[in-house]
């Protein structure tokens, strides 16, 4: 379950039924859809204030990692949706149509963390075993990468 | 929302912050450095606005909203019986979206 509230009154506006263990949730840049993780193993893209499930995505269901859920996040239009994969994949979504557009062999551990930089160009992935790389997200090329193991392992990326 | 309007019903009794009088809280010293203690029970999801401004914090009892500037606790949205795995706040300040189990 979703629960979506309105912070100028505090009234709970929508209430979106994906089912139990609902383990990630993000907000496109307009603030006009929801894309959600859970445990049922599917990525969901909701209209938020009409409260309308609008997309599943298929071909997700290898991403998801037990308690830890599905890294997801919006590119600056709100045009794609990236999802990362607990075999290290990460895929790229068109939020329109729930086509998968690109999928791109990540990481060799499961990716926890995901994010678009401000420009929308570029994608931050981090993986279980400590690897960090940025990606062109049109190109799939990797622009930078980086790994520290053991006690130095990364736990979090900003951008 | 200028000047923080309240959001929600109030924080129960058991979760207005520690006036240091009977009936507070056990009080837990901060570890050397922590400068403050968000949320009650036990936390599950912490999750800042894009703007940054606005800070959500899921915990056992609800979703505590602060400031991010002062900590101000700025509204409090009670458990229904669900823990919060996930939150999302919009850009714009003005919907909080909460994954629960």
């Amino acid at each position: 379950m979703i629960r979506v509230w309105e912070l100028n009154t505090g009234e709970e506006i929508a209430s979106l039924n994906h089912g139990r263990r609902v383990v990630s949730v993000a907000f496109d840049p307009t603030g006009s859809l929801i894309a959600s993780g859970a445990g049922d193993k599917t990525i969901k893209l909701w209209d938020a204030r009409a409260g309308k499930e609008f997309l599943t995505l298929e071909d997700c269901r290898d991403g998801y990692i037990e308690n830890q859920g599905f890294p997801v996040t919006f590119n600056k239009d709100g045009q794609i949706v990236a999802t990362g994969s607990e075999d290290g994949r990460v895929k790229l979504w068109d939020c329109q149509t729930g086509d998968l557009l690109k999928s791109l062999e990540a990481h060799d551990s499961a990716v926890l963390s995901l994010l678009f930089d401000p420009s929308g160009q570029r994608l931050l992935s981090r993986s279980e075993d400590g690897q960090v790389k940025l990606w062109n997200s049109s190109s799939g090329e990797v622009i930078f990468s980086l790994h520290m193991s053991g006690f130095l392992r990364p736990r979090s990326v900003l951008v | 929302m200028p000047g923080g309007t309240a959001v929600g019903q109030a924080p129960p009794p058991s979760v207005t912050p520690a006036s240091g009088q009977a009936g507070a809280e056990m009080y837990i010293p901060l570890p050397q450095g922590a400068v403050h203690r968000l949320g009650r029970g036990w936390t599950t999801v912490v999750a800042c606005s894009p703007e940054g401004d606005t800070l959500a914090i899921g915990t056992s009892l609800g979703i505590e909203l602060r400031k991010t500037r002062d900590l101000e606790l700025r509204g409090f949205l009670p458990n229904q019986a669900s823990v919060v795995l996930a939150l999302a706040l919009t850009r714009d300040g003005r919907l909080l979206a909460g994954g629960v189990r």
